[in-house]
């Protein structure tokens, strides 16, 4: 027996149901745009309120932003006029400050009963306006056309100018706000910077679909208030595939935006000096000559001075020498083979480097030192040169790259005792010395240098008059820019030009005249740090603390630097280390995370430690989307079986009629925009000669209380819908359940 | 005002003495070629006693060999992590020698934590329990009190004095910290008492003396402040002047007798112990600025930098942002806009513990917020007679754009400079001119009060001239006032106001406020009046570079053989006249393209300048730069 045997014929009133679907549709897009627009706002006035230091509650002004957000969203489908609420704010703002001025004079006679009013007077004034601003931008987005794009263009240009600072890497300058939460979420900021620019895009496509959705309300003139939930289709699915295919193309392109820009930053990102890499390098160089990045306070790692090296004779600066240059290939220094340079450990931090004390070298002290990385590094870097380096364990994985520790045998005379000691080292073979004498074929360095030392003969006083003449005459400049082509000479526009060049200019230069003096020298690539910046002998290494310097070989010192500062700086890259950051890695460092429970003391005021944010881990993100994804189908499963499940009759009935239209919307077969009940199930019959209509119609009588058959006829003929469904092809059947649709259709 | 040492000897000297007692194990510590720290040693340091270890950091610490001693500490916790002494020493040595107060108090906490597990919650009868319990509560005092937990600070020293222990530090500490909760009465009755008793006298000497000063019990406070200079000097190499020095010479600006304050830091910054304190050095460049010595006021922190300098190891952070203060308003005041207002931005940014001085980091920001707003105003100020660089309208637009930026972030600072003083800092109490604890500028005070109501303003400022009997205050007062009174359209009010304090100001001592109430005045009345060129003249006579920081235009005649040239002058700080003699002449001379403007004064009272150059307006900004430029 059919469903329409046992129940009366009625007519349908198909309109109604179908302006209420629509328009329960379209008030859910009503809500997610209100809900969207106002959580824009909300952040940025939370970003506004810290940025600008603004002493007025944000609990407050996020209040008097929902207040007129809301005022203005019912007003604007209101017959009332909306020019009333703004007049009335702007009254209010009047009002007060006229009153203010009124009684001011009968205020108490005191300091407090002078000033508070006042004080309170200009937090009313700032709610006032956020009130002002949130109930104009309101209005003006639901009842005026191009408002939402020219949101959408004020939004980008205020964020472009608030990151326009960033340009050119520039990622540590103020507003460091990217600096800031990258360092917060572990991670670079570079990364960070694409990563942002890749939720605007997301957002503000998210925004355009809201704003352009053929279901957004909008009310011209002449429509009554009942018009305003009308008009267009509504196409969730169709949504979510857009969606998911932004998504999916923006995370494509930023991916190839990260990785091409990450090149270039890793260029010039460091001062013109790159990393060594631990694989074969011979006859490369980590240098660059055209330009490079100053400011770049990123963290790179924290050094831990395991004792005082009160005799550095560099005071107080401090060489951590990573790699060196010292083959000549006719245009640049580049790295030489096995044989050569070989004080340099050339090791990962994961390895074990152990050497010989140099015992041909005079007056050196042990200097143990810690180093914790926050950047990448591939090869080890330290004092002078290392006896032996060793893996250490991590104390905080989430914040540090790597750690290994390393015993320096560091140097402990004075430079003037140079003036003592001849350059290069007996034991060399003649190929090695040849070696870091190879001269460069442009004599003019040679011409250059012999008119700087003149009739001077000792070559630790030729060496210091080459560095010092560069540090009184040469311009230190990030921005060079000197005009070379692939195969020429670049330190020559340098040297021989306008001498505005950064320190791998200066290194070259000074390399290539020592040789030509006949003081063997090399370039040394690392960090050069200033040690008045430690604390507690703990050093903050900076991107901006790379460096390259010159250096030459005295008999019993070894090799020894002759760095260039110029005192004429027309950029520089010196900034202040960050002392606070500073303290917080020298806690994760210290034992006194695992010695001293930190639980034991989060009463203390002094201790209490302002939240930290971290971005969700790879496995975290899976985890999530795995419980999503077990809820959602779980959630199929009761839409698909749950008339399966205990209850009345009616209770079934209900779980009847969604489960044949979910498992029908699954299966492709969904009603259209203005397509009755029973016009879909119609051409679902005549399409698809399917006929599952007994759910529906028993649904429908019982509605008017007009069913007349036994609970076990009822039974019968859904199971007749559900046998209908059966025609379909069981590979069908089983694919349908992965479709989501019915899920997002069906509430 | 107000900045109170608190004297870090007091934590060296029972620190050291205990450790010079102490018995080493160094068989010849004098040995050159024996360095502590070898490696070979570092294998052996694994194989010593945590008390031989304990004792070698002391003996380190003693050499200054500090990061071998907390190396030592530290090797010496890996062995034994439940040592009270170990966590104790190193909660001494992140106090006194590093600085990092949040480490010292958590190795603090711990120290006690292990005591009482192991002997027992107090009270304790053995001496030797009962001195390291005493040394511990001091030292947790200590770091709360540097953590700016003043409330935590008296628990510590409540339980401390619950026990009945009693050294000779603690009445001038307890007074401290007294102070810092604002019970002031208390604690001076605290330091009385506990100078009658025995009390260290120096440090005792010295609250005393800082309590009686912010009572307004100034003349006792200099007497007590004389008696702690005496009594340090007596102790020799071991006393330090510096501090009672440093602190007398503040009481002495705040009652208008700058020459003394300024001899009293001269002498501080001169000590050993003061030349590396930064506020005897602050406080000699702010009295030097007052009085316009711009170039003395520079000279005082970089003396100051020079002698922080010998110390290579010690970071700079306690005094960053101090010094980024002074030298923000040096280089404002000297024309240098540019570089003051990046010292500035750095000093807003830079975070300062206040547990060891009177101020609080309110009255640093109000005072950084309220010099770079005014900063802000000068730059707008400067660029509206500054000659066009180009013609271009993008250019002007440009510029145009730039200075609306830049005054809406001095309205928004000076704002917030105003919100601070009512919100934080007990309704304004640093309008009470030169308030001990204050770093704000006063000279421009005024043209940052603008916006607070006439009615508000005046009825706070009788206030202050009801209780304030110091002559020289009443000037500010009426000065702020009169500005006030000015800028909401009083004008006959607010500029004879103006004038009467203009005649009553000192100079060289209120130089500063001479120079703004001058310009002020200026910028008032009709450039064409005899008064504007009075006034602009005796203002380029105390400080050049005013004149532009203003947005004034000096008047000068002008000689030129070309007609149009004087109209050039229009966008620039100089003010053409031709009805009457000036003191100041501009000659232009051209030699084929190049231009040549002189700049000279008639009485000779200002030195000659000449610059030449192809572009006009280019050779009028070097000139322009040169005539307003602080000589150096």
């Amino acid at each position: 027996m059919t469903a329409t045997a046992i129940l009366p014929s009625r007519g349908h009133s198909t309109s109604s149901r179908q302006e209420e679907h629509i328009s329960t549709l379209h008030r859910f897009t009503f809500a997610l745009a209100f809900l969207f627009r106002f959580v824009t706002y909300a952040v940025a006035l939370g970003i506004l309120h810290d940025t600008f230091a603004i002493s007025t509650s944000q609990e407050s002004l996020t209040l008097a932003l929902l207040f007129s957000q809301v005022a203005a969203t019912i007003l604007s489908f209101s017959r009332l006029r909306s020019w009333v609420p703004p007049v009335g704010i702007l009254l209010l703002f009047g009002a007060a400050n006229l009153l203010f001025r009124l009684l001011q004079s009968f205020f108490t006679n005191t300091a407090a009963g002078i000033l508070e009013p006042y004080s309170l007077l200009l937090d009313i004034n700032l709610l006032v306006f956020t009130a002002f601003f949130g109930y104009i931008t309101t209005w003006a987005y639901w009842r005026v056309r191009f408002y939402a794009t020219l949101e959408i263009l004020a939004t980008l240009f205020l964020l472009l100018t608030f990151f326009a600072p960033h340009r050119d890497f520039q990622l540590a300058l103020a507003p460091k706000v990217v600096h800031t939460l990258a360092w917060e979420l572990n991670t670079s900021s570079f990364a960070l910077i694409i990563i942002m620019g890749s939720i605007v895009t997301l957002l503000t496509s998210i925004y355009l679909g809201l704003a352009s959705h053929a279901g957004l309300p909008t009310r011209g003139k002449g429509h009554a208030t009942q018009d305003i939930l009308v008009a267009g289709k509504s196409r969730p699915l169709l949504g979510t595939i857009l969606t998911g295919l932004i998504v999916l193309i923006v995370s494509l392109i930023s991916r190839q935006v990260y990785s091409h820009y990450q090149q270039i930053q890793e260029s010039v990102g460091a001062n013109g000096v790159g990393f060594k890499e631990t694989e074969e390098s011979i006859g490369k160089s980590p240098l660059g000559f055209h330009s490079a990045l100053g400011s770049n306070n990123q963290p790179s790692a924290v050094v831990r001075l395991g004792g005082d090296y009160q005799e550095n004779p560099t005071s107080p600066m401090l060489f951590l020498r990573e790699g060196a240059l010292s083959a000549f290939n006719g245009k640049e220094l580049v790295n030489a083979g096995k044989g050569f340079d070989d004080d340099i450990p050339g090791t990962s931090a994961q390895e074990v480097f152990q050497t010989e004390e140099r015992l041909e070298l005079d007056e050196r002290v042990p200097v143990p030192q810690s180093v914790y990385l926050l950047t990448d590094h591939d090869v080890v870097f330290t004092i002078d040169y290392p006896v032996s380096v060793q893996p250490l364990e991590n104390p905080a994985p989430q914040r540090f790259r790597g750690a290994y520790q390393a015993y320096s045998v560091a140097p402990s005379y004075h430079l003037s005792d140079l003036l003592d000691r001849t350059p290069g080292n007996p034991n060399w073979t003649e190929l090695v010395r040849d070696h870091y004498l190879a001269q460069h074929t442009d004599k003019r360095y040679a011409d250059f240098a012999a008119r700087i030392v003149g009739e001077e003969t000792n070559p630790a006083a030729r060496a210091s008059m080459l560095s010092n003449f560069l540090t009184k005459n040469a311009i230190y400049t990030l921005t060079p820019n000197h005009e070379v082509k692939p195969n020429e000479d670049p330190v020559a526009p340098f040297l021989f030009g306008d001498l505005r060049g950064y320190c791998v200019h200066f290194a070259h230069a000074v390399t290539y005249m020592l040789r030509s003096l006949g003081i063997p020298a090399r370039i040394a690539t690392g960090y050069l740090t200033d040690l008045s910046q430690a604390r507690d002998g703990h050093i903050l290494l900076r991107m901006s603390d790379r460096h390259a310097w010159a250096e030459a070989y005295f008999e019993g010192y070894g090799w020894v630097p002759f760095d260039v500062q110029p005192e004429q700086v027309e950029s520089h890259a010196d900034s202040e280390v960050d002392s606070q950051l500073l303290e917080e890695l020298m806690g994760l460092i210290g034992p006194e995370k695992t010695l001293i429970p930190e639980e034991s003391f989060v009463e203390e005021p002094g201790l209490k430690e302002p939240p930290s944010w971290s971005l969700p881990s790879t496995v975290a993100l899976l985890k999530i989307a795995f419980v999503m994804l077990i809820v959602f189908y779980l959630w199929k499963l009761v839409l698909w079986y749950g008339w399966l499940l205990p209850g009345d009759g009616e209770a079934k009935i209900k779980r009847a009629y969604v489960a044949i239209y979910a498992r029908l919307l699954d299966l492709g077969y969904s009603r259209k925009f203005a397509e009755t009940v029973q016009e879909f199930h119609q051409r679902v019959k005549s399409s698809y000669g399917l006929n599952p209509e007994n759910s529906w119609e028993i649904l429908r009588h019982l509605k008017y209380g007009a069913v007349t058959g036994s609970p076990d006829e009822l039974q019968s003929a859904m199971r007749d819908d559900f046998s209908e469904l059966a025609k379909i092809h069981l590979v069908r059947r089983f694919l349908a359940f992965f479709n989501p649709v019915s899920v997002f259709r069906l509430r | 005002m107000k900045v109170r040492l608190i004297v870090l000897f007091s934590f060296l000297l029972p620190f050291m003495l205990s450790v010079a007692a102490a018995e080493v194990k160094v068989e010849d510590p004098f040995d050159p070629n024996d360095y502590p720290f070898s490696e070979d040693q570092l294998i052996q340091d694994k194989d010593k006693s945590v008390e031989e270890l304990l004792q070698e950091a002391e003996f380190l610490f003693i050499e200054e060999r500090l990061l071998d001693g907390r190396t030592k500490l530290l090797l010496a916790l890996q062995k034994d992590p439940n040592n009270y002494q170990v966590h104790s020493m190193l909660a001494g040595y992140y106090l006194v020698h590093v600085g990092h107060f949040k480490l010292a108090l958590r190795y603090i906490l711990r120290a006690q934590q292990l005591f009482e597990e192991q002997h027992g919650p107090p009270p304790y009868t053995d001496f030797l329990l009962k001195s390291t319990h005493a040394h511990h509560l001091h030292l947790l005092s200590q770091a709360r009190l540097n953590l700016d937990d003043y409330q935590g600070a008296l628990r510590a020293l409540d339980e401390y004095e619950s026990y009945g222990y009693y050294q000779s530090w603690y009445p001038g500490s307890r007074a401290w910290v007294l102070m810092k909760n604002e019970r002031l009465e208390e604690a001076i009755n605290v330091s009385r008492l506990g100078l009658l008793a025995g009390a260290e006298q120096g440090r005792t000497l010295n609250i005393l003396g800082i309590l009686l000063s912010m009572t307004g019990e100034r003349e006792a406070s200099l007497n007590v402040f004389k008696r702690a200079i005496a009594h340090e000097y007596a102790l020799g190499t071991y006393g330090q002047p510096a501090t009672p020095l440093n602190n007398s010479g503040e009481v002495y600006r705040e009652i208008f007798q700058e020459e003394a304050a300024e001899r009293s830091w001269m002498q501080a910054t001169s000590l050993p112990d003061g030349c590396e304190h930064v506020l005897p050095a602050l406080n000699l460049a702010t009295v030097r600025m007052e009085r316009l010595d711009l170039n003395g006021a520079a000279s005082a922190i970089d003396n100051f930098e020079s002698c922080v300098a010998q110390y290579p190891l010690r970071n700079g952070e306690e005094h960053r942002a101090l010094v980024h203060l002074a030298r923000g308003r040096i280089d404002v005041h000297s024309g240098r806009l540019e570089s003051g207002i990046e010292h500035l931005r750095a000093a807003l940014k830079r975070q300062q513990w206040f547990g060891k001085i009177g101020t609080d980091v309110e009255d640093l920001q109000a005072g950084t917020l309220g010099s770079l707003s005014y900063a802000l105003i000068e730059k707008v100020r400067r660029q509206s007679v500054t000659p066009p660089d180009g013609s271009s309208y993008f250019g002007s637009a440009g510029t145009w754009l730039e200075s609306l930026k830049l005054r809406a972030e001095a309205w928004w600072l000076s704002r917030r400079m105003v919100k601070l003083l009512i919100d934080k800092l007990n309704n304004g109490e640093d309008l009470y001119v030169r308030n001990t604890d204050s770093m704000l500028e006063y000279s421009f005070l005024g043209a940052l009060l603008t916006r607070v109501p006439t009615t508000t303003l005046k009825r706070r400022l009788e206030l202050e001239k009801k209780k304030d009997n110091r002559g020289p205050a009443v000037n500010y007062y009426e000065a702020w006032l009169g500005e006030n009174l000015l800028s909401h359209g009083d004008r006959e009010e607010g500029l004879r106001r103006l004038r009467d304090v203009k005649k009553r100001l000192r100079l060289p001592a209120d130089g500063a406020l001479k120079v703004h109430a001058l310009l002020t005045i200026a910028r008032s009345i009709d450039e064409r009046s005899a008064e504007y060129r009075d006034l602009v003249e005796e203002a380029f006579f105390l400080n050049r570079a005013s004149i532009p920081n203003y947005g004034v235009k000096l008047p000068v005649n002008f000689s030129s053989t070309e007609k149009l040239i004087p109209k050039k002058l229009v966008s620039s700080p100089f003010l053409v006249e031709t009805s009457s003699q000036q003191e100041f002449l501009i000659t232009h001379g051209t030699d084929g393209n190049e231009h040549s403007l002189r700049f000279s004064s008639r009485t000779g009272r200002a030195s000659a300048a000449t610059v030449k150059g192809g572009d006009f307006n280019e050779v009028l900004r070097k000139l322009s730069d040169e005539v307003f430029q602080t000589p150096q």
